[in-house]
């Protein structure tokens, strides 16, 4: 049995697909939010090129050693490390990243707090960096469209270039 | 089964595509806190909340009057021929910061030396003799511990809290031993490169990376 190239290129195309799909569908409807780490102050548990995903919890549902993700005052950026302390009184808690040498330096509002860790998937979050990297939305969009294109080339026209020259040799 | 192939290949690069967008739009998580705006601009430092590395940094050609001697307790002319810059120093932020120095010598000058210092630190209005109150000892070494640290990844800081603004003080002079015989040659020390930078980290041990 003889395996064509352009058989095995569909497929793997297609399991890629596949994967991705069910990777991001399940994410979304788990209601389940990504954040790619880019620093190391949770090393061990979290490191850099992982992706850490969080999900909602209420404040009285946390507990002293969760990781919790927490948006910044600007609520653009965000940090995710791990409890240490709960005033239930004042709705704060304090955190720290575990390879930190101390407590971060302020009390953090419940109402910042994103999400308590759910999961973490290695080195997916290179991914993101790379695809963020220094480039402005609109200039993506048409890195997306000739990632389309390019994909479809290679599904598509490189399996009959190869073809085509296979003939070509036969026929010398 | 050939154009079977094809419009899924076309459906499956659009919905890869599709992917890699929600992988872009992923935000990332990072281990302090964040720039909130960083103004450095002339001789003032301004800052927000903190990332890890927020610099102020100017670059300039400092000409020096002569050369001196830190340690030598009979050189009574090294406050006249320092050269002090002073930065204005803003914390616009929420939470306390450490700020550092450094100073780097970016040309060919020889025996550039620092001092990071404020005005409250200045003892009967002298830096020679400020250096003298803060330093072990009067020797380079003593000098280059109290600038970067014993493991050169410290050093000197002044932590300025949330809201408060001071004038950090940076005095840069030439140690006489390494122009000697340019001196000797009758030459006397061109302008030197000089970048200075001030670099803000949340006010904790292990926060600064030079």
């Amino acid at each position: 049995m003889k395996i064509k190239f352009k058989n095995v290129l569909f497929n793997v195309f297609a399991i890629i697909t596949v994967l991705a799909v069910a990777f991001i569908g399940f994410n979304l409807i788990s209601g389940a939010k990504g954040y790619a780490v880019t620093s190391p102050s949770m090393k061990d548990t979290l490191n850099v090129g992982d992706i850490v995903f969080v999900r909602d919890v209420s404040f009285e549902d946390l507990q002293v050693g969760d990781v919790v993700t927490v948006a910044a005052s600007d609520e653009k950026s965000f940090f995710t490390h791990r409890i240490v302390g709960i005033d239930k009184d004042k709705k704060t808690i304090t955190t720290r990243g575990d390879a930190n040498g101390a407590d971060d330096p302020m009390p953090t509002d419940a109402e910042r707090i994103v999400g308590r860790m759910w999961y973490s998937v290695p080195l997916l979050g290179y991914l993101t960096m790379v695809l963020n990297f220094s480039m402005s939305h609109d200039k993506w969009l048409i890195v997306h469209v000739m990632i389309a294109v390019v994909l479809v080339l290679v599904n598509i026209v490189l399996p009959k270039i190869l073809k085509k020259k296979k003939r070509g040799d036969s026929d010398e | 089964m050939s154009s079977f192939r094809s419009i899924m290949s076309v459906i499956m690069a659009f919905v890869l595509v599709l992917c890699a967008g929600y992988f872009q739009k992923i935000p990332t998580t990072s281990a302090w806190f964040y720039d909130s705006g960083v103004i450095d601009s002339g001789d003032s430092f301004v800052f927000g909340d903190l990332s890890v590395d927020t610099f102020f940094n100017s670059k300039s050609e400092i000409t020096f009057d002569g050369a001196t001697k830190f340690a030598d307790p009979d050189e009574l002319l090294f406050d006249e021929v320092i050269n002090v810059n002073e930065i204005l120093v803003n914390n616009s932020g929420t939470i306390p910061a450490r700020i550092y120095a450094d100073v780097k010598n970016t040309g060919n000058g020889k025996g550039l030396r620092w001092f990071f210092y404020d005005d409250t630190m200045l003892v009967d209005g002298s830096v020679k003799k400020t250096i003298a109150s803060v330093l072990p000892e009067m020797t380079d070494k003593a000098l280059y511990e109290y600038d970067f640290g014993a493991d050169s990844n410290g050093g000197k800081y002044f932590v300025i809290n949330p809201g408060e603004i001071m004038t950090l003080k940076i005095a840069t002079w030439i140690e006489y031993d390494f122009v000697k015989e340019e001196l000797e040659k009758g030459g006397v020390p061109d302008g030197y490169d000089v970048e200075i930078s001030l670099i803000a980290t949340q006010d904790v041990d292990g926060a600064l990376e030079r």
